[in-house]
């Protein structure tokens, strides 16, 4: 670094911030580490890449608001907990993962905290829920494997509620019943993920033919709120029952789903808005566009049901099914170019401009 | 960690001992201990192989820091619906699965399969779920890369598949999944960003599983006029009475191979198959649907140039042959465009794009809705 007034300003008030850390050794280092080989007792050498820590759950208690957990070799490191900014980082060559035999494998809440998750792996092995957020600002998940979170049906990949901005990027979601689940306020965007399910006819173990019921579930439920998705670019296994799913049983909120440059469907609907029943469903605004949307006998590749609106353009709808519905009050708005081998019902045709 | 893990059902166990009579209880703790020790070898939920690991660390688990040499004896001991990882780069040998199980080469770490007899990894359980991530396959005489014989869903992710050309020779081959009666299991094969290189057919399906292909190369070698692959997928079906679900997304295929996707159907059954946002450069057919059976295919977003024949839609007797559908694709450079013969069927959506072939072929109006 060259020795300029500003830089040594930089120099001076680093060394004054590592001075006003120095006297807090348990909660005072901007990066911490994780190994296979490590120490939980290496706390007090603050996980160094040289004396790293054995799990992510104590790196994370001398780790700084804002800091960074890095694992630097391959091994099993445990669920934990989070309650306070912070990036937590496999590289690429290292394996990290995290077998979840009760509850979630990375509890996340603390009131305007940013999480980031690179590269991790977590697999299901009796838990519900890999990923699962109840408050902050924001979560980015980027190349995250997720799978085998199918034992009950209301279990989930990654779960969040909330107002909170929730980023998906890179990764995989496999036989996990509810794959990316947001609701009461979250917006999300997840791009290039994959979500793979099985279909087995005799039943899987959350009690559906389905070991994904959805890929995304955007919802809301407390009558109040705006709860959005935007999905690009991402692909659902024709073992997902319903690829991309809106669901707004309460009125007075609303759910915004956008999909665009994905693939999804074949035996269940791929794109979907359903009111869970209810008798005074909530707004639903839906777009698909350049998407690859199937469907087998007897199923909509879209289905809009409840006070549901789903345009959809430029968009291939194949196969045996129905290519798009509308009932019980939904309406599916086409604009004239989509690409059907089967024809719909109820539909609305709109121009292009 | 791993060990602790392997204790869990002991403890468990014995808290539900714990209202029992105490003179009930130190037999049980014994019964549990030889128990413990005789499922020890098949117990924990993540292991590990490493080029300087030794296969008598089964005792241990194949723990991080005491791992295991190979994939096989690292499954031994891994629990059903566990994972295997390569903690560094070298050769592992071919080996079988039975049970779900993940098996993971990290990017950075190049585990290499040599195949000189056989398969090298085969898939052979019912009802598993198996996922293969980051293997290098290379066949030295081997019959086929991935032997897929029985088993729920099989996802090949990142992986490396090369020269399995012989004949016979395949990158992925799928047979005879089990299916008890319609609908009642629908085996699924899902290939995911990986490269097939010069195998004979890179996914060979007869009477198989269903199968979605994502950002898959199928890569063959053009000399002269011979080609190393026959074909990039094969979707070929005798007997089958079942719906069965064929999607291909965003691959390519280079012009080595001579018919990028073939899809027969001799059985019963539907197939539905959708090719999307894929390129097909300069083998012989691009897309080829045969069969008496009644196949659906669309092909949307596509370019299919240079080739003998872009599109070939042919019946083979009495049924309802395949249906292909045609939307804004690009249909350039080709001897025949399309070509629908004998009971087979083309449409197209008039939003595709024909350009420089020998003749464009026919295909049927239809309009976009």
């Amino acid at each position: 670094m060259i020795p300029t007034p500003f830089n040594t300003l930089r120099t001076l008030a680093l060394a004054a911030a590592l001075l006003a850390t120095a006297g807090n050794t348990w909660a005072g280092v901007a990066r911490t580490f994780v190994s296979a080989g490590g120490s939980d007792a290496n706390t007090t050498g603050n996980c160094a890449p040289t004396t790293p820590c054995r799990t992510f759950a104590t790196a994370l208690g001398v780790t700084n608001a804002g800091g960074e957990i890095v694992a630097i070799s391959s091994g099993g490191y445990g669920p934990f907990a989070i309650a306070q900014s912070v990036t937590v980082t496999v590289p690429q060559g290292v394996y990290a993962g995290i077998s979840v035999a009760s509850g979630s494998g990375i509890t996340i809440a603390g009131a305007g905290i940013s999480v980031t998750l690179r590269g991790l792996t977590i697999n299901g092995a009796g838990g519900s829920t890999a990923i699962s957020m109840t408050s902050g600002a924001s979560l980015s998940i980027q190349g995250v494997q997720i799978s085998n979170f199918s034992g009950a049906s209301g279990d989930a990949g990654i779960q969040v509620s909330g107002a909170t901005a929730v980023e998906v990027l890179d990764s995989v979601v496999r036989d996990t019943s509810c794959g990316i689940c947001v609701a009461n306020g979250a917006a999300l965007t997840v791009s290039r993920t994959q979500f793979l399910g099985t279909y087995s006819a005799s039943g899987t173990a959350n009690g559906t033919a389905f070991s994904s019921i959805y890929g995304v579930l955007v919802e809301s439920s407390d009558g109040a709120s705006t709860t959005s998705a935007s999905v690009f670019d991402c692909f659902a296994s024709e073992g997902v029952e319903q690829a991309y799913a809106a669901l707004n049983p309460a009125s007075g909120g609303t759910v915004d789903l956008v999909v665009e440059r994905s693939t999804g469907g074949a035996l269940g609907p791929a794109v979907s808005a359903t009111t869970g029943g209810s008798a005074a469903p909530g707004a639903m605004k839906l777009s698909v566009s350049h998407s690859q949307l199937g469907a087998v006998s007897g199923v909509a590749a879209i289905s809009a049901a409840g006070a549901s609106t789903v345009g959809v353009a430029d968009a291939n709808t194949f196969a045996l099914g129905t290519g798009a519905t509308s009932g019980l009050g939904g309406q599916v708005v086409s604009f004239g170019n989509n690409a059907t081998t089967i024809a719909g019902s109820g539909i609305t045709v709109v121009p292009t401009k | 960690m791993s060990a602790a893990k392997a204790g869990g059902g002991g403890r468990t166990t014995l808290a539900a001992c714990a209202g029992r009579a105490l003179s009930r209880i130190a037999p049980a703790i014994g019964a549990l201990a030889l128990a413990w020790s005789a499922t020890a070898s098949a117990s924990v939920v993540r292991s590990f192989v490493a080029t300087n690991g030794s296969d008598s660390n089964t005792a241990a688990n194949c723990a991080p820091t005491t791992p295991c040499r190979t994939f096989t004896a690292a499954l031994g001991v891994t629990a059903a619906g566990g994972e295997v990882i390569a903690l560094n780069s070298g050769g592992y040998g071919p080996f079988t699965v039975t049970q779900s199980a993940t098996i993971v080469a990290p990017p950075g770490v190049y585990a290499g399969i040599v195949v000189a007899s056989g398969a090298g990894v085969t898939v052979n359980g019912a009802g598993i779920t198996v996922t293969l991530r980051g293997l290098t396959i290379n066949g030295t005489g081997g019959s086929s890369g991935i032997a897929y014989v029985n088993g729920l869903a099989l996802n090949v992710e990142n992986l490396t598949i090369s020269n399995f050309s012989g004949s016979g020779g395949a990158g992925i081959l799928a047979t005879a999944i089990q299916r008890t009666g319609a609908g009642a299991v629908n085996a699924s094969l899902r290939v995911i960003d990986s490269v097939v290189l010069d195998c004979l057919n890179g996914i060979d399906v007869q009477d198989g599983p269903n199968v979605s292909v994502v950002r898959t190369r199928f890569l063959g070698t053009l000399a002269g006029s011979a080609r190393s692959m026959a074909t990039g997928l094969l979707y070929a079906v005798a007997t089958e009475s079942d719906t069965q679900l064929v999607t291909v997304v965003d691959s390519v295929v280079n012009d080595g191979v001579g018919t990028a996707f073939s899809v027969q159907n001799g059985g019963s059954g539907a197939i539905v198959m959708a090719i999307d946002r894929t390129v097909v450069r300069g083998g012989s057919v691009g897309v080829s649907a045969t069969g008496a059976g009644k196949t659906t295919l669309t092909i949307s977003n596509c370019v299919l140039a240079g080739l003998g024949t872009a599109v070939l839609s042919q019946s083979a007797g009495a049924g309802p042959g395949p249906a292909v559908y045609l939307n804004n694709d690009q249909v350039f450079d080709d001897t025949t465009g399309v070509q629908a013969a004998a009971g087979g069927a083309v449409d197209s959506f008039g939003n595709n794009a024909f350009g420089k072939n020998g003749a464009d072929g026919t295909a049927t109006a239809l309009p976009l809705e």
